[in-house]
């Protein structure tokens, strides 16, 4: 009888293991389609599009002189312009509302010289170094004051991991 | 003690090691066939994302680029043609303004030699660091080329260029490639831009104003003597006013840049643009000649009923509408008004038929009604039912408003009866009805209220087509001998051809009566002609001598057919085309002439010029001129006579045998001969909506900018009544249509005042005056009252 057992508990065991490790390596939830979903939106979006109150107060203050520029390219203007807070705001307008549970989101503008934070998810339960998937896509992107005056281009990377 | 040597123990232990094994095994099958497949995903995620790089790039990063790299290719441009040698290039080329434009895009030089100005903004500069970077990131190379570019204007303050651009983005590993063309248009408006007309026209250097970025449209600002002020305080060179008002003398950029002094319009004899005919009724003429094109098309018959007592059809084949003397207008309507016919009174309404409802193929009828809920068939229309032996047609209203019933006779002893209950019931207010005989697929079809309510089979082999040759009779009989009816009328049409699901709805939607003959072009809307339709102009008294002496004839057509018939003049001239070429049949001739170098596009938008400069006609299709010029007039005919498109039969010098169709659009007679570089801008501006003119009012302070140079000073206008004149003579004087010449202190009251009478003509004349008939607009008249009504409308403050 006590073999029985024995045996029995091996094979749980044997079991458990065996769908640990695979569930651990094999799955990744639809992260990359968010990843690229994530870099289109940001680079493409209007921000005339976003139709939020801050984005308007932005917009009655001078601070936002084209809505028609993407949010990556507003972005670029504020940080080029050094409000970097407002660099940060309208990118967490945009995703803060948009992660999923079990995603956990970077996005940084890279000059040629500097790798600027604009956003991260507010609670990282998984650290990037421990994740188990990830993604990390970059994009160029350029933008005008006016004709005359060329900001850019800059890199939006985005990394998502689980 | 001894150990016990237990088989079964060793037996379980076995099998659950065993067990343990063949988990773990195909975990590891799973786990390798995950990996496989991670790696097939991650290859398509990877071409997956390259595709979207090649997107995000044409459709965004190299579009801003563009718009970017075209503006400053503009102002410097403008500032490099300071040199006449650049300046020759492209003053009377508007090809090579075309190219020059490119050539300063793609690679930065102006006829091959650097421009240190465009460094930094030719479209290879601003994209090589992007290329590098998707070089590193998505190892691909990326590279692109322009192709044809084209600078027009979609009104007077914008820039358009298009451009044919070449891509190519290929993976390092030869996987994955993109080859292809796209065409791409950026827009931008000519603030901040050097202003040409000082620039290169006045060479006023350094000094040379931009294009003030406070530009107003000065009809739709609330002006204030302090606006007015500060407008003049601060330079503003240019105000705009209507970007609709195609009939001044005014000018745009690219008219400042090539030194026109006059608009487009200069000379326009007569102009069709079809854009307003639904509105206005039929083609009509929106420059000053007033003539109203002839249009014999599907829409047979239309009226609106508007008075009992002025009945008439709006269509060109002008039927005559007989009413019983009863008649009277109704006052509950659904479009405007209508009429009342009377049972007691045996009122009814006939159409006289004029013989064009012979051999239809199709025929359908709109009817708005409105009848009374009574015992009885009512009759809403009949065509020669109860007294034709042929073909007829019939609608009645079923008793107490239960349904409709459709009765249709073709060739004697084929003869239908259909009624019809339609889901939602008729009601004793407004009812809208669509009936449509199709000899093609032997049916009838009605909707009722915008709703498809039944659909009747006849044997089409039998009925082929349908021949109405009575009187139509609605409110009665068609021996006005009963089913007579008491309610409203309106909105009545009939058609040979059938109406679009989207038509009838309209037609429901909008309570109107409805042309079926127009459609979307690419210059707003233009005139669909098919199946022997026409349009006819007869030279009235204003056209003396018009055709005799020197002229340009263009217009734009969509050919469906491979040859056909465009246009005829009488006996005198026919002009078509085949695959070939354009023919061109004059009877001075006496045989026909192929422009060969030329072929028309089918399906596509083709632009035609006939130009006569003495002797010589030359053809231009899409910009291109015909090497052969012919030495012909189409004089003999003397004065009066008849121009016709589409119709190969009407008159009889047809070059081809084929009716025209397809569309027309934009139909100009001018009065000169216009240039080759005239029929590059028209060509290039086709997309325009200033249609090439480009018309604006512009305040100036000439000491300041220039102006007070004589030589300019005979190109301004200084007065309200010169701006009137102006209008009028639609001659010379061209760019500004308002002056501040005089203006000594920014307190000029009297200037003011002048500015806002101006203003208002150009409104009055842009809005208000250009109707045909006034119908529909608040008309004011020619003359001196302009003036007086614009000085009464500032005094009260209306405007």
């Amino acid at each position: 009888m006590m073999d029985l057992i024995f045996s029995f508990v091996i094979l749980i065991v044997a079991l458990g293991i065996a769908s640990i490790y695979y569930s651990e390596v094999s799955n990744d939830d639809g992260l990359y389609e968010f990843t690229q979903d994530s870099l289109n939106r940001i680079t493409t979006t209007s921000i005339n599009s976003l139709n939020s109150p801050e984005i308007r107060d932005l917009f009655v203050q001078g601070k936002i002189n084209n809505i028609e520029n993407s949010i990556a390219q507003q972005v670029s203007i504020f940080y080029e312009n050094g409000d970097l807070e407002l660099a940060r705001n309208i990118t967490r307008i945009y995703f803060e509302n948009t992660e999923g549970n079990q995603y956990f989101m970077n996005i940084s503008l890279i000059n040629t010289t500097n790798s600027y934070s604009l956003y991260s998810s507010p609670v990282i339960r998984v650290s990037y170094e421990e994740s188990k998937v990830s993604y990390a896509m970059s994009r160029e992107v350029i933008a005008f004051t006016n004709r005359s005056q060329i900001i850019g281009p800059y890199t939006f990377q985005i990394i998502l991991w689980q | 003690m001894a150990i016990k040597n237990n088989k079964r123990g060793y037996a379980f232990s076995f099998f659950s090691l065993f067990l343990v094994i063949l988990i773990f095994f195909y975990a590891e099958l799973q786990f390798e066939k995950d990996t496989f497949s991670s790696a097939n995903n991650l290859e398509e995620y990877r071409i997956y994302s390259m595709n979207e790089e090649v997107i995000y790039f044409k459709d965004t990063y190299l579009l801003d680029l563009f718009d970017i790299s075209a503006y400053k290719a503009m102002d410097v441009l403008v500032n490099e043609s300071v040199s006449p040698i650049v300046y020759d290039l492209y003053k009377t080329n508007y090809t090579m303004l075309n190219e020059l434009v490119k050539e300063l895009i793609s690679e930065g030089t102006l006829d091959s030699t650097p421009v240190p100005e465009m460094e930094g903004y030719t479209l290879k500069n601003l994209t090589d660091e992007y290329i590098e970077k998707t070089q590193d990131n998505y190892f691909m190379n990326t590279s692109f080329y322009v192709y044809d570019l084209v600078v027009y204007e979609e009104d007077p303050m914008t820039i358009d260029i298009q451009a044919l651009i070449g891509f190519n983005f290929t993976s390092f590993d030869n996987v994955s490639s993109w080859v292809f063309n796209e065409t791409v248009i950026t827009s931008f408006q000519s603030y901040n831009l050097l202003d040409p007309s000082f620039h290169i026209i006045a060479n006023t250097g350094s000094d040379t104003p931009r294009i003030s970025p406070v530009e107003l449209y000065a009809a739709n600002l609330n002006w204030s003597l302090e606006l007015f002020n500060i407008t003049l305080q601060n330079q503003f060179t240019n105000i705009y006013v209507d970007r609709n008002y195609r009939y001044s003398i005014g000018s745009s950029y690219l008219n400042n840049l090539f030194n026109i002094t006059h608009g487009s319009y200069k000379d326009v004899f007569a102009f069709y643009s079809f854009d307003y005919d639904e509105e206005l009724l039929l083609p009509y003429d929106t420059s000053q000649v007033g003539n109203t094109l002839d249009f014999f098309g599907d829409t047979l018959f239309i009226t609106s009923l508007e008075n009992h007592s002025n009945l008439y059809d709006e269509s060109s084949y002008n039927h005559t509408i007989i009413s019983s003397p009863g008649i009277s207008n109704a006052s509950d309507c659904p479009w405007v008004s209508c009429v009342y016919l009377n049972d007691s009174q045996l009122d009814y309404l006939e159409i006289q038929n004029t013989g064009n409802f012979d051999s239809l193929k199709h025929v359908s009828s709109s009817i708005w009604f409105k009848l009374e809920n009574k015992s009885g068939l009512q009759s809403i229309m009949s065509t020669g039912y109860q007294t034709a032996t042929e073909d007829a047609f019939e609608i009645l209203l079923l008793d107490d408003l239960s349904g409709i019933r459709i009765n249709y006779r073709c060739n004697v002893g084929v003869d239908v009866m259909y009624d019809i209950y339609p889901d939602e019931e008729l009601t004793n207010s407004y009812n809208h009805i669509y009936s449509h005989i199709d000899t093609e697929n032997g049916s009838i079809n009605v909707f009722i209220n915008g709703v498809s309510s039944g659909r009747y089979s006849f044997n089409q082999n039998i009925c082929t087509n349908v021949s109405f040759n009575q009187n139509i009779i609605f409110g009665a009989n068609s021996s006005h001998s009963g089913l007579f009816v008491n309610g409203n009328f309106d909105e009545i049409a009939l058609y040979s051809d059938k109406l679009s699901e989207e038509q009838i709805g309209r037609s429901y939607v909008n309570k109107k009566r409805l042309f079926v003959d127009y459609m979307d072009s690419i210059h707003g809307r233009g005139i669909y002609l098919n199946n022997g339709n026409y349009l006819n102009l007869t030279l009235n008294s204003t056209w003396e001598d018009f055709l005799q002496d020197n002229f340009t004839i263009s217009f734009w057509f969509l050919p469906e057919l491979p040859n056909a018939t465009l246009m005829t003049y009488d006996t005198e001239l026919s002009l078509g085309y085949n695959q070939s070429g354009i023919l061109l049949s004059d009877n001075n001739i006496g045989n026909t002439l192929f422009f060969e170098n030329v072929s028309v596009v089918p399906n596509r938008y083709n632009h035609l010029v006939l130009t006569r400069n003495g002797s010589a006609i030359d053809v231009y299709l899409n910009k291109k001129k015909s090497p052969n010029a012919v030495g012909s007039t189409p004089s003999s005919q003397g004065n009066g006579g008849e121009i016709t498109f589409g119709s190969s039969t009407y008159p009889s010098l047809g070059v081809q045998s084929n009716n025209f169709s397809g569309v027309f659009d934009e139909i100009l007679f001018i009065n000169r001969t216009l240039s080759e570089f005239d029929i590059q801008r028209q060509y290039y501006n086709f997309e325009s909506e200033s249609k090439g003119c480009c018309n604006y009012l512009t305040l100036i302070n000439p000491t300041i900018h220039g102006y007070n140079d004589p030589s300019y000073r005979e190109n301004v206008s200084y007065s309200s009544h010169l701006f009137f004149n102006n209008i009028f003579r639609n001659q010379d004087i061209n760019i500004t249509l308002y002056s501040m010449r005089n203006i000594t202190t920014y307190d000029t009251s009297e200037d003011y005042y002048n500015f806002l009478v101006d203003n208002c003509m150009m409104i009055a004349y842009n809005i208000y005056g250009y109707a045909s008939d006034g119908n529909g607009f608040t008309r004011i008249n020619e003359g001196e009252d302009d003036l007086l009504q614009c000085s009464w409308l500032i005094k009260e403050g209306y405007y």
